[in-house]
């Protein structure tokens, strides 16, 4: 709040008092006084008025600066009727009166779709759990008749298992709450439960696998990051090459960091699009070739997943070539949840 | 193959108790189920398994606190199945007193792997996993990974061993390509169809370098069989 701001949205009131001044003065001069008195009262009268508009100023400067202050610390702003004086003028008690009101209709507001939204990914949860008893039935069933066709109905329940398991996840990184466990983990064993999940695909696409990893434990969730894995997986294998498309599993030591490298000889991804594949919904020059499906939210889960978990995701290709997917684990610090 | 213990399915889906029982039966194990869920930590009990496969999910009743309740008077073996997945599901499962624990859709190789470490663990059997395995006189030395006939011996490469080991778990029968190539992937042992196929004729080689020619025999467009 600038004093010059202030004088102008006071201009009625200055206006108001040169005009009273002026007829004061023209009255005071018929009635035959003299211009050093006319002139004094003057001068008094615009020095009260000048003092009484400083010591307002300063008392809303005052005010104002408060709410602002509060505001500045308040998370959610939208609560600041709540934790703001209502002021002793009548104009500043009705203004928070109606600030107030409005605020609470938009609580209210927001409220209403927070429950809307739990219920609906409550629904999605229970739901994605339902699907998983006709999926684990046909499993079975399959099982008990080693068929060619219930091989290819096993490929095909591969498939849509893991866009159940995308959409659970994709619901679960939304969610305020933590339903995964950092915890130290043998990497290994979790790269190797991702490929048994995917073999039918590998073995479906002639897909060669060089395993080259030690026993590694790093702190992580095991679920969550064998579902990232084996997003990175699947993508390895829509964009392979026609003939001996091949992945390269192997662990480095940079910076203090332990990282997991999952490299394929893929199509690659081109410069300009490298640095968007992690963003919602990109698909890119591959993803509209190659698959018409693409619908861009794999690596986008897995980044937001990665986040969480406290990892890192890092892509770096050349097109045509090679495709690396670097997944960075935290070294130290196992406790902190 | 003798009976390799005896199971106890609680499960509440009647495709999956009834696929699951005959799966689990065909592998060999003694399996029963419980179809009524009022009293299932007393059925449990009364009919004293070697192991429970117990669904979290049951109607009406937690599968966690059926688990606790048994613990207070028994230490048979519990198997969790259920359809969350998450960390925290899976501690709770531990923590309650299971022995494991398996998400739903689970792989089946999976399931038995966990049902017989388990039952190894707990009845104590080596028979499963014995480190010699012996066939028509062909002894397969899994620690050393050799083969052997009489006094002829013959060092395996990683690859050939688990080939002749999934052939030797199933002495007689026919063992098709895919299955072999699944059974591999599952043992780290990635290779396709054509590696396959020569991996099992440097096995044959080596089969014939000891005595053992057509040990294995090829039955066309369905699998092998030793």
């Amino acid at each position: 709040m600038h004093f010059g701001d202030y004088c102008k949205s006071k201009a009625g009131t200055v206006l108001l008092n040169a005009a009273a001044l002026l007829v004061l003065s023209v009255f005071l001069y018929l009635v035959n006084n003299s211009g050093t008195t006319i002139f004094l009262i003057d001068a008094v009268w615009g020095l009260v008025l000048f003092l009484f508009l400083c010591a307002e100023y300063f008392s809303r400067k005052k005010y104002f600066s408060e709410i602002m202050t509060v505001l500045g610390g308040l998370p959610q702003r939208y609560l600041i009727a709540e934790v703001m004086k209502p002021g002793y003028r009548l104009e500043d008690k009705l203004y928070w009166e109606i600030l107030r009101k409005s605020n609470k209709s938009v609580i209210e507001e927001i409220h209403k779709l927070e429950c809307s939204q739990k219920e609906y990914k409550e629904y999605i949860e229970s739901w994605i759990h339902e699907v998983k008893t006709p999926i684990t039935a046909i499993r079975l069933i399959c099982g008990n008749h080693k068929e060619e066709f219930t091989k290819n109905i096993l490929f095909e329940l591969d498939g849509i298992e893991n866009e159940v398991e995308k959409v659970l996840y994709y619901v679960r990184m939304e969610q305020v709450y933590q339903d995964y466990l950092i915890h130290p983990v043998h990497l290994r064993e979790v790269v190797l439960s991702a490929i048994r999940a995917e073999k039918r695909h590998f073995i479906q696409c002639r897909m060669q696998i060089d395993l080259d990893m030690p026993e590694l434990s790093v702190p992580t969730d095991e679920k969550w990051a064998e579902f990232i894995i084996k997003q990175i997986f699947s993508n390895s294998m829509k964009y392979r090459r026609e003939t001996g498309a091949r992945i390269k599993i192997y662990t480095e030591n940079r910076e203090k960091q332990k990282s997991l490298v999952i490299e394929d000889n893929g199509c690659g991804i081109s410069e300009e699009e490298i640095g968007r594949i992690f963003e919602k919904g990109f698909t890119g020059k591959n993803g509209r070739l190659k698959n018409n499906n693409a619908t861009g939210i794999g690596l986008y889960i897995c980044r937001r997943l990665c986040e969480k978990l406290r990892m890192g995701i890092f892509c770096e290709s050349e097109a045509g070539s090679y495709t690396r997917i670097i997944l960075t684990f935290p070294d130290t610090d196992y406790n902190r949840f | 193959m003798g009976k390799r213990g005896k199971l106890l399915i609680v499960e509440d889906e009647e495709t999956i108790r009834k696929e699951l029982e005959s799966y689990l039966l065909a592998s060999g194990y003694e399996v029963s189920s419980l179809f009524d869920f009022s009293n299932v930590s007393a059925d449990i009990l009364a009919e004293n398994p070697d192991l429970v496969l117990l669904d979290v999910n049951l109607p009406g009743v937690d599968g966690l606190d059926i688990c606790g309740q048994i613990r207070k008077s028994s230490q048979t073996p519990i198997i969790f199945v259920t359809g969350k997945n998450t960390s925290a599901d899976e501690l709770s499962c531990i923590l309650s007193g299971g022995d494991d624990y398996i998400s739903k859709p689970y792989e089946l190789p999976v399931l038995m792997a966990r049902v017989a470490a388990v039952l190894r663990r707990t009845l104590g059997k080596q028979d499963a996993d014995s480190t010699k395995l012996e066939y028509k006189g062909v002894l397969l030395d899994i620690a050393s990974a050799q083969i052997s006939k009489g006094r002829q011996v013959r060092e395996l490469t990683k690859n050939e061993l688990k080939i002749l080991h999934c052939l030797y778990q199933h002495p007689g029968e026919i063992v098709p390509r895919m299955d072999l190539v699944d059974y591999l992937w599952d043992n780290e042992v990635f290779i396709d169809d054509n590696t396959l196929s020569v991996n099992v004729t440097r096995i044959r080689k080596k089969l014939n370098e000891i005595g053992a020619s057509d040990f294995i025999e090829t039955k066309r467009g369905l699998g092998y069989r030793v």
